[in-house]
Order: C-alpha cells, then structure tokens, then sequence
C-alpha cells in the first residue's frame, strides 16, 4: 500500500522526555560506551519515543511497523545530551517517495532543551515494504 | 579530552572496535532504545520478513560506531554529525567490527570528516552492514 505523499510537512505533537540516569546508564552498556555521560546516539530513544507516539499511531498515514526497514540514519549534535535533563522531540514528514513497490518516508525530529535550543536533528528514512 | 587538530591527518585509521552481537544485547538494546520491533525478538517475525532469525538494530551498530569514533575522538563532544545507511541485516551471534579512515582535516576551523563503516564476515566474504557512513569531527 503506497502511503499517502500528501502528509509531507505535517508535523506532530511535541513530547517530553527526561534524561534518566538508569536508562542512559543501561543503554551506554549495551552500546560499549565508557564513561559517565550521555552517548551521542541514546538520541535514538527521545526520538524513537516520539516517532512510536506519533508517526506509527498515525492511521492517515498508515505505517505498518512489520513492513518496515530502517535504510538510513543521521545525527547532527549541537551540543552533548546531558543526564537529568527533559528534551522535547517534535516529528515532520520530511519526505515520502515511492519506487516500485517499496515506499520511504524520511522523518526530521529536533530535539530541543528547556530553553527550546535545538540539541539534535535526527533524520530518519524508513524503507516499507510492499506487497509482493 | 578530545584530540587535538595537530595529531590528525588524512588517511590517519580509526583504531577498529569488535563486538559479538549476542541474542542478549539485541533485547537489552531493545529495552534500553524503545524499539520492541518484533524482528529484533522474535525468530517467527523475523522469518516472515525473510531473515533466518533476528536481526539486530540498525542503530545498535551505528551506535557500536559511534562508540569507536569518540573512543578515538576523545570526548562525546567531538561528534558532530554522523550518517550512515543501513545496507545489510546483522545476525544476532555474529561479530561486528567498526573502522574508519580521515578524509579530510579542516585546520582553519579545527574539523575532520571520517568515513566510516561496520564489517562482518559471514560465508567466508566481507559484509557491510554500514559502508561510506560520513562522521563530523570537533577536534581540539
């Protein structure tokens, strides 16, 4: 099912996550990271929080998880994540392309600070497969 | 302490990190992230997506990447941008190894560009989970 192109640029509600300290301990890890900061790409689940909340549970745009691949990722840091701190996370549809029978979607989700500064952009593109 | 633009050069190796992706570190990866997709926990779902089994999260090897890259930067700081695609599944039980080589130095505004990629042998040929990822580097 090709998704519907017309929900590039919609952007969906903010949410809010905390930082905390037991979550990112327990991501850095798994992930090898050293150190008692935050790894760069914990990243990963205020956006995911986000994206689960909003763009999966979006039936306009009808995104069935089972179909989907993750094709390509990319983070730009404005500064390191911090523990402790609430960062929101607000979701576009940056773009929706189709190519035979497969569809990708790309999602741009900021994540801010209290003080509403962009921490990080994520950028997301998600491969759905078709039917065969 | 992040490195210091005078130590890096073009062509200078990013120190390879291994890692065996265990069927363990899938879930808690899965727990730590928030991305429950059954392809990562279920054998049965990740058949029916055609895979021989569970697969690991793209990002969890990006993030053992990353790893790599501020182990060698120094600093969680110093990473500035990365981007990769996802171009072959890992399987859980399989050993990942992450590299990278300096393509660039910007010496007037302290930067590098890496590229950088993950690897894994499987059936006797060299696998590119990630390849031609670009990372951003703030040097000292």
């Amino acid at each position: 099912m090709a998704l519907n192109g017309r929900l590039v640029g919609k952007t969906y509600p903010p949410i809010a996550f905390p930082l905390e300290a037991e979550r990112v301990a327990q991501f850095a890890a798994v992930i090898g990271h050293e150190g008692d900061d935050v790894p760069p790409t914990f990243a990963t689940a205020p956006e995911l929080a986000a994206g689960l909340r909003n763009v999966l549970a979006d039936d306009e745009l009808g995104l069935d998880l089972s179909r989907v691949l993750h094709a390509d990722q990319e983070y730009e840091w404005g500064r390191p994540l911090t523990i402790g701190e609430t960062i929101t996370a607000e979701t576009t549809i940056a773009d929706i392309r189709t190519k035979g029978a497969m569809s990708f979607v790309t999602l741009r989700t900021d994540l801010r600070d209290v003080a509403r500064r962009t921490v990080v952009v994520a950028t997301s593109t998600l491969l759905v497969r078709g039917d065969a | 302490m992040t490195i210091a633009t005078e130590q890096v050069h073009v062509g200078d190796e990013l120190p390879t990190l291994e890692r065996v992706v265990t069927r363990e570190d899938v879930k808690e990866y899965a727990d730590a992230s928030g991305d429950q997709n059954p392809l990562h926990l279920n054998d049965a779902a990740a058949k029916a997506a055609g895979f021989p089994g569970v697969i690991a999260h793209g990002m969890y090897t990006m993030s053992h990447l990353a790893t790599s890259i501020v182990r060698w930067a120094g600093d969680v700081s110093a990473l500035t941008r990365l981007r990769v695609q996802f171009r072959a599944p890992v399987f859980a039980g399989e050993t990942i190894v992450a590299g990278g080589k300096v393509i660039d130095v910007q010496t007037d505004r302290r930067t590098a560009t890496l590229d950088v990629w993950v690897t894994v042998e499987r059936d006797g040929k060299t696998e590119y989970p990630i390849r031609r990822g670009v990372a951003e580097i703030r040097l000292a």
